[in-house]
């Protein structure tokens, strides 16, 4: 099997459960695999300038813009944030029901069929959502994404901290982090 | 609550072309109907360019955005012209969303140059009701890729 087939996945979760809405969202950064080392080292250079740990919504509006610039270079597939906005307090799997919604509709559906490697984010375990599509039939699923690839780590998790003034409109274009790319949804469950 | 931002300015038009965009024909503005918050839902279709991340591709966006609540149910379709002639097509759909994009694009034969158009089609529905438009526009002149 070529490892270089297929996409590779980067998942990064915001689990607010308890404080103010969203409670719980799944932002996910694909990337065709043959363009992951690449994607990486741009990446690193796009954010090489940001804080560690930078919240989208606490930079500068001029930061903003040359990150997203800079950002554009990156080869990627799509991303997508998915809100759990169906009370996940209740739900066995918050990030199973975010993952059936991803496989279902939107800009990663296309590829929840094709060959792909996962990393998620910030060490956390997926527990019952080992069964859920984009997972289930994965090559492999990665706890550490930061270990194999801190760029592409980091900038997921900096679109996880972009989504809410995207959706709200609270930002121009040229400082929306989600601007920068070529494929992408930002809403609730499908 | 929602941030609004974005008031006023699109009065009773269902969609917006970006201001750097040159449509050939816009869609006249959707007449007001008791679904009245789909006519914040701004369409957008750019002007094809060379992409970002490749520089021996030709792109064009087509965008739904500037939504104050989330889409029921949205399609877009996109095709992408080189002088008249189809080159790439995609689509995309999904469920209960704020904004979403979708790409159309095509790898020039290197060192050649060409005019691009593009059109789109976006629907909305919500309410059993389908709200669509389509958008054109064009390069800014020829797009050469270099050998």
């Amino acid at each position: 099997m070529d490892d270089m087939n297929g996409y590779t996945l980067f998942l990064a979760v915001t689990d607010r459960t308890g404080r103010p809405r969203p409670a719980y969202a799944l932002t996910t950064f694909a990337v065709e695999t043959r363009r992951l080392d690449e994607a990486e080292e741009r990446a690193g250079a796009a954010l090489a300038d940001l804080p560690p740990g930078a919240d989208w919504t606490g930079l500068a509006p001029s930061v903003r813009r040359e990150v997203v610039d800079r950002v554009r270079t990156v080869p990627h597939y799509a991303v997508d944030h998915t809100e759990h906005d169906r009370a996940p307090e209740r739900s066995a799997s918050p990030l199973a029901d975010c993952l059936r919604s991803l496989a279902a509709g939107g800009p990663l559906a296309g590829i929840a069929a094709a060959p792909r490697t996962v990393y998620v984010t910030g060490g956390l375990p997926v527990g019952d959502a080992e069964s859920a599509p984009l997972l289930a039939d994965a090559r492999a699923v990665h706890p550490d994404a930061e270990a194999h690839f801190p760029a592409l780590a980091r900038l997921t998790a900096l679109l996880a901290t972009a989504a809410a003034p995207s959706a709200d409109n609270a930002v121009p274009d040229d400082e929306d982090l989600y601007d920068a790319f070529d494929r992408y949804a930002l809403g609730g469950l499908a | 609550m929602r941030r609004r931002i974005l008031t006023g300015t699109f009065a009773a038009a269902c969609l917006l072309i970006p201001f750097q965009a040159h449509a050939a024909a816009p869609a006249a503005p959707a007449a007001e109907s008791a679904d009245a918050v789909w006519d914040k839902c701004e369409a957008a279709l750019d002007s094809p360019h060379a992409s970002h991340t490749n520089p021996d591709v030709i792109n064009v966006h087509a965008d739904l955005k500037g939504c104050k609540q989330k889409m029921p149910e949205y399609s877009i379709s996109v095709t992408l012209f080189k002088e008249g002639t189809q080159v790439a097509h995609n689509t995309g759909s999904g469920k209960n969303k704020f904004k979403a994009r979708v790409v159309a694009n095509w790898p020039p034969p290197k060192g050649e140059c060409h005019a691009y158009s593009a059109k789109a089609t976006f629907t909305i529905t919500a309410g059993g009701k389908a709200h669509t438009t389509t958008l054109t526009n064009q390069s800014q002149g020829k797009i050469c890729i270099k050998k």
